[in-house]
């Protein structure tokens, strides 16, 4: 299956989110979603913003996280609060961005994103179960890869209900990449394990219809730690 | 406190990342991790110090837009980028 937007539509830079989609791109991208319930945002993050997460990850360093409801009970690695996943809230929850992403997707109740930076090591029997996230206001999914270099496995897979029948995969390889993909009572979606000796880095959120500040936890004024 | 004059002009860290979100300017000090939210007048007066630097001018051009005593209005700008220039989010020129 072909990942529709291959060239780069829309950046988040340290200084701007940059849009370069035309009337025309959004068409499109607003097609593929509705068709594919997914699309590739290329190059999402700037490079220097890249290299910048890139590092900053590891000086934040994950602590463990077993997931109990899986029968396999994996581990996987999650990032501690600091300066890689605050950077990423800011830079998510732009205006721009967050319009562009109403209007590549047509949610029009999309008003902040917030996520995770999770790492998933491979071989450490994570098998996910299909799911749909489907709670907490969420209407969409972005995960942008922060893996340092491409990984094997992880795909991201889509099925429709009732058949079950996956209508999108696609393994986001590319640092930098994001995918954004849709929610809904008839989709369920789950990633496979990683392979080989590269771990999945990816940073992965919902889109939601709660406003920006309770949902990233920033404060109206004064200062303060990060989340 | 850093002692800031009227005289002053500031600029924005390189160290800082700015976005305003529902209308509030939030900064985001890399180096330090630190962020700093600002309320509407806070941010407006951090759309001026990006316009003018020099801080007399941010003064003149709050005194124009909000319907509060000059000395009031000068103290209170005064005060946040000093803060702003302890936190290293700004940084304070000639």
């Amino acid at each position: 299956m072909v990942p529709a937007s291959p060239v780069t539509i829309v950046r988040l830079g340290f200084r701007q989110t940059w849009i370069g989609a035309s009337a025309a791109d959004l068409e499109r991208t607003r097609a593929c979603f509705d068709r594919d319930h997914a699309v590739v945002l290329r190059e999402l993050l700037e490079p220097d913003v890249l290299a910048f997460a890139l590092r900053q990850v590891e000086l934040d360093g994950f602590e463990e996280r077993v997931h109990d409801q899986l029968v396999s009970r994996p581990v996987d690695l999650r990032l501690r609060p600091g300066v890689a996943s605050a950077v990423l809230m800011l830079l998510t929850n732009d205006a721009p961005f967050l319009d562009f992403v109403r209007r590549a997707t047509g949610l029009h109740d999309v008003r902040s994103f917030r996520g995770v930076i999770h790492r998933r090591l491979p071989n450490a029997g994570h098998d996910d179960a299909w799911h749909n996230d489907l709670v907490d206001r969420r209407l969409a999914v972005l995960s942008i890869n922060l893996s340092p270099e491409p990984y094997e496995g992880g795909v991201l897979q889509i099925r429709e209900l009732p058949a079950g029948r996956i209508v999108y995969e696609f393994a986001n390889t590319q640092p930098g990449d994001a995918v954004l993909f849709a929610l809904g009572d008839r989709l369920q979606h789950r990633v496979t394990p990683p392979e080989g000796r590269v771990s999945r880095t990816v940073c992965a959120g919902w889109f939601r219809s709660e406003p920006v500040r309770p949902s990233v936890g920033l404060p109206t004024r004064g200062h303060t730690r990060l989340l | 406190m850093t002692e800031v004059s009227l005289q002053t002009t500031v600029r924005a860290s390189d160290d800082v990342v700015v976005r305003e979100l529902d209308g509030e300017a939030v900064l985001l000090n890399l180096e330090s991790g630190m962020y700093f939210g600002l309320d509407p007048v806070g941010t407006r007066v951090w759309q001026l110090i990006d316009q003018h630097h020099r801080l007399s001018a941010v003064v003149s051009a709050m005194c124009e837009e909000f319907d509060a005593p000059p000395e009031t209005i000068e103290r209170d700008v005064l005060r946040l980028v000093s803060e702003l220039v302890e936190k290293r989010i700004v940084v304070a020129g000639p």
